[in-house]
C-alpha cells in the first residue's frame, strides 16, 4: 500500500494506493492519528485502492468518529467493488461518499 | 617478267605452307604457359624474320624494280601467331632491308622498304591485338590487311622520292600490279589455309555476324562503287588533259619552229642550216624534243637529247606523218628503245619538224594523281573501317554487353538491379525502358504475392476463429491446447466443449491439403462432429456419422484423420474413437508412459460406410493424456531427421507431473529446438487433459503473520491464471483476508490449508479454508447491527459477516479435528 499526504492549511488528502488489509490497515490507521491535529476536512482518495477488508473498514471507521470531534470527512472515487463492501456493511450510510 | 612472277608464286606459296605447318605446331606442342608462350612469340618472329630476309634477297628484278613479297612475312606472324611475333619480324626484316643495300638491294627504294617492312609488323600486331582482340585473323581480314600493308609501303616509296617523281611513279605502278596482290593473297590463302585445316567454318557463312561486319560489308559496297568511280573519273578527267596537254605542247612548239623557219626566210640547205642550229634550243616539256627530218624520213637535225645516234640515222616513214594532219597527235609512238612517246609533226618546205614527247612524262600527272588518290582512299578506308569497329565495340557492343550482365542477374532473381548506362541517348533510353519494366515486373510481383499472404493469413484466420479458448478448467481436470499454424497453413484443429452429465469432449484432427480449401473443410468437419456429439452420440456414433456426411459432394477428395472423446469427469473414463489419428499417450501420475496402440479406423471423408468402433481408457487422478498432430512426430530439422515418438516419449518423460499448459509448452520448445532454423512445413498441434488430484492446487501453510503474504500471493496467483475478473477478485481477496486473519489472529492452529479452484465450467468459484486450530464455527457468531450510527459502531463481527454476504454459499465442518470453512462464490463471466 502506498499512502500520499497532502495538507493544504486545514484540510489533508490522503491518496491510498494498493490494498487495505489486515496488513496494511495499521500503516494507514497510524498515518491517520499522526496528522488528524488541527484537521478540518479529511479526504480520502481511493480511486487506486482495489479493495477493503474488515481491517481497513475498522481504520476508516475510526477516522470518521475523530473527524466526527473535529470536522468532516469524504471519501472520493471509491471504486465499485468497495462500495460493495461499503454497501453490505452499511458503511453507505455513516460515510460522505462522493 | 613471267619467270619473275612464278618465282614470286612460289615463294608466297612457300610462306603459305609453313604458316600452316607453324600453326599446327603451335596447337599440338604449345601449352598455355605464359613463359612457353613468350618463348614461342619469339622463335616465330625470328623465323619470320628470316622469311623477310629471304624475300629481300630473292627479290625478282622486273623492269629494274625488285619485286618482294617481304612484308607478307611479319603479316603473317602478327595476325596468326601473335603481335609480339609480328613486331620481331617487322624489326628484322626492317633493319636487314636498311643493311641490305651494302650487299646489293636498292638504294632508291631503301627508306620506304626499310620502313614498310617494320610497319607491317605493326599494322599485323596491331589488328590482331586491338581489333582481333588477340584471335587469328580470317581470310577476308588477311586478305584486306595484306591490301592495305601494301599500298602503305608502296605510298612510302613514292612519299620518299618526291623530288623524283619520274622515276617514283614508275617503280610505284611496275610494283603496283605484282606486290599487291602478292602480298594480299599470301596473307589471305595463309588465313584460308588454316581456317581449312582447323576445319572451322569460313565466316562467309554465319548466319549471323557482328553489328560491325554488317556495317562494314555495307560500307565495302558503298566504299568500293565510290573507289572505282572517282578513280574512273580521275582517270578518264587526267587521261584528256593529258593529252590535250600533251598534244598543246607539242604543237605550240611546232608552231614556233615553224614560225620561226618562216621568219628566217631561208630555204633549202640554208633553212637546213638554220634548223639544225636552231633546233638545239627547242625542247618540249623536261625530256621533249624536236627532231627534224627531210622528205624521206632522215633525220637531219635535233636536240641533245634526242633519239640514240641509230635512230638518227634511221629513215622515218613520213608516209604515216603525211597521212596525218600537221599538228594532230598519235600517243603511242613506240621507239626502237621501246620508249613510248607522243608525236606530232610540222611541215616546212621539205623538211618535216617532229615534235616527240615521253609518254611517261605527258602522263606523269595523271599517274601520280591516280596512284596516290588510289593509295590513300585505300588507307582511308581502312582507318575507316577500324574506327567504325572501335566505334561500335565502344559505344554499341561494351554498352550492349553491359546491359546483358545487368539482364543476366535481373533474370537470375535480383529484381534491385538497376541498369544505368550513360554512354548515349539510346542506351539512356533503354536502362530507362529496363529498369520501368523491371519495377512494374516488381509492383505486379509484391501485389500478387500480398494477395496470396492476405489469402494466407484468411485461411489462417479462419483455422484459429474455430479454436476454442476457454478452457474448461476446474477441481476436476485441467486441460491444455495450442496450434502452431505452418506457413502455409495446414489442417489441423483440436476442440473440446462439455457433454450432458458432466462430461468433456475433446476431438484432435488434421485435414488433408492446405491453404484456404483446407481450412473450410476443417470448419465443416468440426462443426459436424460437434453437434453430433453434442445431441448425445457416443464417439464412434459421432465419427461414422461425420464421415457420412463429410463424404457427400467431396469432390476435392480431402480427408481429416481425428480422435474424438468424451471424458466422465467424476470417473475419469474417456470412451473415444479414432479415425486415422496418430494415438495419443497417457502420462500416468508415475510417470509411466501408455501408448493407445489399438488399431485406428480410416480417415474420415475417405470412404463411405466406414464404422469406427468405441475404445475405453480411464484416466486415474494424476493421469495426463497427450493428443498431437503428426506435426509433431514428422517434424524435420535441416539432416532431414524426423522428431519422431521416441524423442516425443523423452520430453514427456521430462515433463510429467507438470500442468498441462507446461507440458505443451515444454514438447513445443523440444520440438522448436530440434528443428532448429529448418522452416516449420506442417501445423503443431497439441491438446492434453490432465485429471487432478484431490490436493491439487492447495497451498499448505502454517498459520502465522508472516505467511500472509503468501497466501495473498496463492490467491493473486490463482485470480491471474484463471483470468478471474477484478470485481471477483476483490471479493475472492477480501474473504481470503477475514478468514485467514482469524485463523492466525484466533485459532491457534499450527497448520493450515487452503484451496481455490473453479468448477461446474468456470461459474463457481470454490474456496476452502481448513485449519487444525481449536474447533469454532464462524457462522454461529451473530450478525452485527449494521444500522448504527458510525458513534455506535462496533467493528467485531463485520468481516465474517462480509464473507457471508458475498458467498454464494458457505460451509463449515468440522472433520478429524479441522475447522473446514468452504466458501463458493457465483462467478461473474
Amino acid at each position: 500500500m502506498e499512502i500520499i499526504k497532502n495538507l493544504d492549511g486545514e484540510k489533508l488528502e490522503l491518496q491510498v494506493k494498493g490494498r487495505l488489509d489486515t496488513t496494511t490497515a495499521p500503516e494507514l490507521e497510524e498515518v491517520i492519528k499522526s496528522s488528524l491535529k488541527g484537521v478540518k476536512q479529511l479526504v480520502l482518495d481511493f480511486d487506486e485502492l482495489e479493495y477493503v477488508s474488515s481491517a481497513g473498514l475498522r481504520v476508516i471507521l475510526g477516522a470518521q468518529k475523530t473527524m466526527n470531534q473535529q470536522g468532516e470527512m469524504k471519501l472520493i472515487n471509491v471504486i465499485d467493488e468497495i462500495m460493495n463492501v461499503f454497501e453490505i456493511t452499511g458503511f453507505v450510510d455513516i460515510l460522505t461518499i462522493e | 617478267m613471267i619467270n619473275g612472277i612464278l618465282r614470286l608464286t612460289v615463294s608466297g606459296i612457300f610462306m603459305i605452307l609453313l604458316t600452316v605447318a607453324l600453326y599446327r605446331c603451335e596447337e599440338k606442342h604449345i601449352e598455355y604457359r605464359a613463359e612457353k608462350r613468350k618463348m614461342w612469340q619469339i622463335v616465330i618472329g625470328i623465323i619470320y624474320g628470316i622469311l623477310a630476309v629471304g624475300g629481300t634477297e630473292l627479290g625478282v628484278s622486273i623492269d629494274g624494280a625488285i619485286m618482294n613479297i617481304r612484308d607478307a612475312a611479319p603479316l603473317c606472324a602478327g595476325l596468326f601467331f601473335g603481335a609480339p611475333a609480328g613486331i620481331i619480324a617487322g624489326l628484322i626484316g626492317g633493319v636487314e632491308r636498311w643493311f641490305a643495300v651494302y650487299w646489293g638491294a636498292g638504294e632508291y627504294t631503301r627508306l620506304a622498304c626499310t620502313i614498310g617492312t617494320i610497319v607491317s609488323g605493326l599494322f599485323g600486331a596491331f589488328i590482331r591485338k586491338r581489333v582481333l582482340e588477340d584471335k587469328r585473323a580470317r581470310f577476308l581480314y588477311a586478305l584486306a590487311i595484306g591490301l592495305v600493308a601494301e599500298v602503305i609501303h608502296l605510298l612510302l616509296v613514292f612519299l620518299t622520292n618526291i623530288d623524283d617523281t619520274i622515276n617514283a611513279i614508275r617503280v610505284v605502278s611496275l610494283c603496283t600490279p605484282v606486290m599487291i596482290p602478292g602480298v594480299a593473297f599470301t596473307v589471305g590463302l595463309s588465313a584460308l589455309a588454316i581456317s581449312l585445316m582447323t576445319k572451322d567454318k569460313l565466316r562467309l557463312d554465319q548466319k549471323t555476324r557482328k553489328i560491325a561486319e554488317d556495317m562494314q560489308a555495307g560500307l565495302l559496297i558503298t566504299v568500293v562503287i565510290a573507289f572505282v568511280l572517282t578513280n574512273s573519273f580521275v582517270l578518264l578527267l587526267q587521261n584528256h588533259m593529258a593529252t590535250k596537254n600533251a598534244s598543246d605542247i607539242i604543237s605550240q612548239t611546232l608552231h614556233d619552229v615553224k614560225s620561226d623557219a618562216a621568219e628566217s626566210g631561208y630555204t633549202g640547205d640554208e633553212l637546213k642550216e638554220f634548223l639544225e642550229e636552231e633546233v638545239k634550243n627547242w625542247h618540249i616539256g623536261t625530256n621533249g624534243f624536236i627532231a627534224i627530218l627531210d622528205s624521206e624520213g632522215y633525220i637531219v637535225a635535233a636536240t641533245e637529247k634526242s633519239f640514240s645516234a641509230d635512230e638518227i640515222k634511221a629513215r622515218y616513214d613520213v608516209d604515216i606523218l603525211s597521212r596525218l594532219e600537221e599538228y594532230s597527235i598519235i600517243k603511242q609512238y613506240t621507239s626502237r628503245s621501246d620508249d613510248i612517246y607522243y608525236i606530232s609533226y610540222a611541215k616546212m618546205g621539205r623538211y618535216y619538224a617532229l615534235g616527240v614527247y615521253p609518254k611517261v612524262e605527258a602522263e606523269l600527272n595523271r599517274d601520280v594523281s591516280l596512284y596516290t588518290t588510289a593509295f590513300f582512299e585505300i588507307i582511308i578506308l581502312a582507318v575507316l573501317f577500324i574506327q567504325i569497329f572501335f566505334l561500335i565495340r565502344e559505344k554499341v557492343v561494351k554498352s550492349m554487353k553491359r546491359v546483358n550482365e545487368d539482364l543476366d542477374r535481373i533474370s537470375s532473381g535480383n529484381l534491385d538491379v538497376r541498369v544505368d548506362i550513360d554512354t548515349n541517348e539510346e542506351f539512356v533510353s533503354l536502362s530507362r525502358d529496363i529498369n520501368e519494366t523491371v519495377d512494374a515486373l516488381k509492383h505486379y510481383i509484391d501485389e500478387a504475392s500480398a494477395r496470396i499472404d492476405a489469402e494466407l493469413q484468411l485461411a489462417k484466420d479462419i483455422q484459429y476463429s474455430a479454436l476454442p479458448r476457454v478452457y474448461p478448467n476446474g477441481s476436476k481436470l485441467e486441460l491444455y491446447a495450442n496450434m502452431m499454424a505452418a506457413k502455409e497453413v495446414g489442417g489441423d484443429f483440436y476442440d473440446f466443449y462439455p457433454v450432458m452429465g458432466d462430461k468433456i469432449a475433446f476431438l484432435i484432427a488434421d485435414v488433408s491439403g492446405k491453404g484456404i480449401p483446407a481450412a473450410l473443410f476443417m470448419m465443416k468437419a468440426k462443426t459436424l462432429i460437434k453437434s453430433l456429439v453434442e445431441t448425445g452420440a457416443s464417439p464412434e456414433t459421432a465419427l461414422t456419422k461425420a464421415n457420412e456426411e463429410l463424404c457427400i459432394n467431396n469432390d476435392s477428395g480431402m480427408f481429416v484423420t481425428a480422435w474424438l472423446g468424451i471424458i466422465d469427469l467424476d470417473t475419469g473414463v474417456i470412451q473415444y474413437a479414432n479415425a486415422g489419428h496418430n494415438p495419443p499417450i497417457v502420462i500416468r501420475e508415475n510417470k509411466e508412459l501408455d501408448f493407445c496402440e489399438q488399431k485406428p479406423g480410416f480417415v474420415l471423408a475417405g470412404l463411405e460406410g466406414i464404422k469406427y468402433v468405441g475404445h475405453e481408457l480411464t484416466l486415474e487422478r494424476g493421469d495426463t493424456i497427450l493428443l498431437y498432430t503428426d506435426g509433431v512426430t514428422e517434424a524435420t530439422n535441416s539432416q532431414n531427421e524426423l522428431y519422431g515418438e521416441k524423442r516425443l516419449a523423452n520430453a514427456i518423460s521430462k515433463a510429467a507431473g507438470m500442468n498441462t499448459r507446461y507440458l505443451c509448452k515444454y514438447v513445443k520448445a523440444d520440438v522448436d529446438w530440434f528443428v532448429g532454423t529448418a522452416p516449420q512445413f506442417d501445423d503443431i498441434t497439441m491438446l492434453a487433459i490432465r485429471r487432478k488430484n484431490e490436493l491439487d492446487g492447495s497451498l499448505s501453510v502454517k498459520p502465522d503473520k508472516g505467511s500472509i503474504a503468501e497466501v495473498v500471493q496463492y490467491f493473486d496467483n490463482f485470480n491471474e491464471e484463471n483470468e478471474i475478473p477484478r470485481s471477483m477478485s476483490a471479493k475472492i481477496m477480501v474473504i481470503v483476508d477475514e478468514i485467514y486473519s482469524n485463523i492466525v489472529n484466533y485459532s491457534g492452529a499450527t497448520f493450515a490449508k487452503l484451496y481455490c479452484r473453479l468448477e461446474q465450467n468456470r461459474s463457481r468459484i470454490c474456496m476452502s479454508f481448513e485449519d487444525n486450530g481449536i474447533a469454532y464455527n464462524p457462522l454461529e457468531k451473530e450478525d452485527p447491527d449494521i444500522t448504527l450510527s458510525s458513534e455506535e459502531r462496533e467493528i467485531g463481527g463485520l468481516g465474517i459477516f462480509m464473507v457471508k454476504e458475498m458467498a454464494e454459499d458457505i460451509k463449515y465442518s468440522r472433520i478429524n479435528g479441522n475447522n473446514i470453512l468452504d466458501v463458493i462464490l457465483e462467478n461473474e463471466r
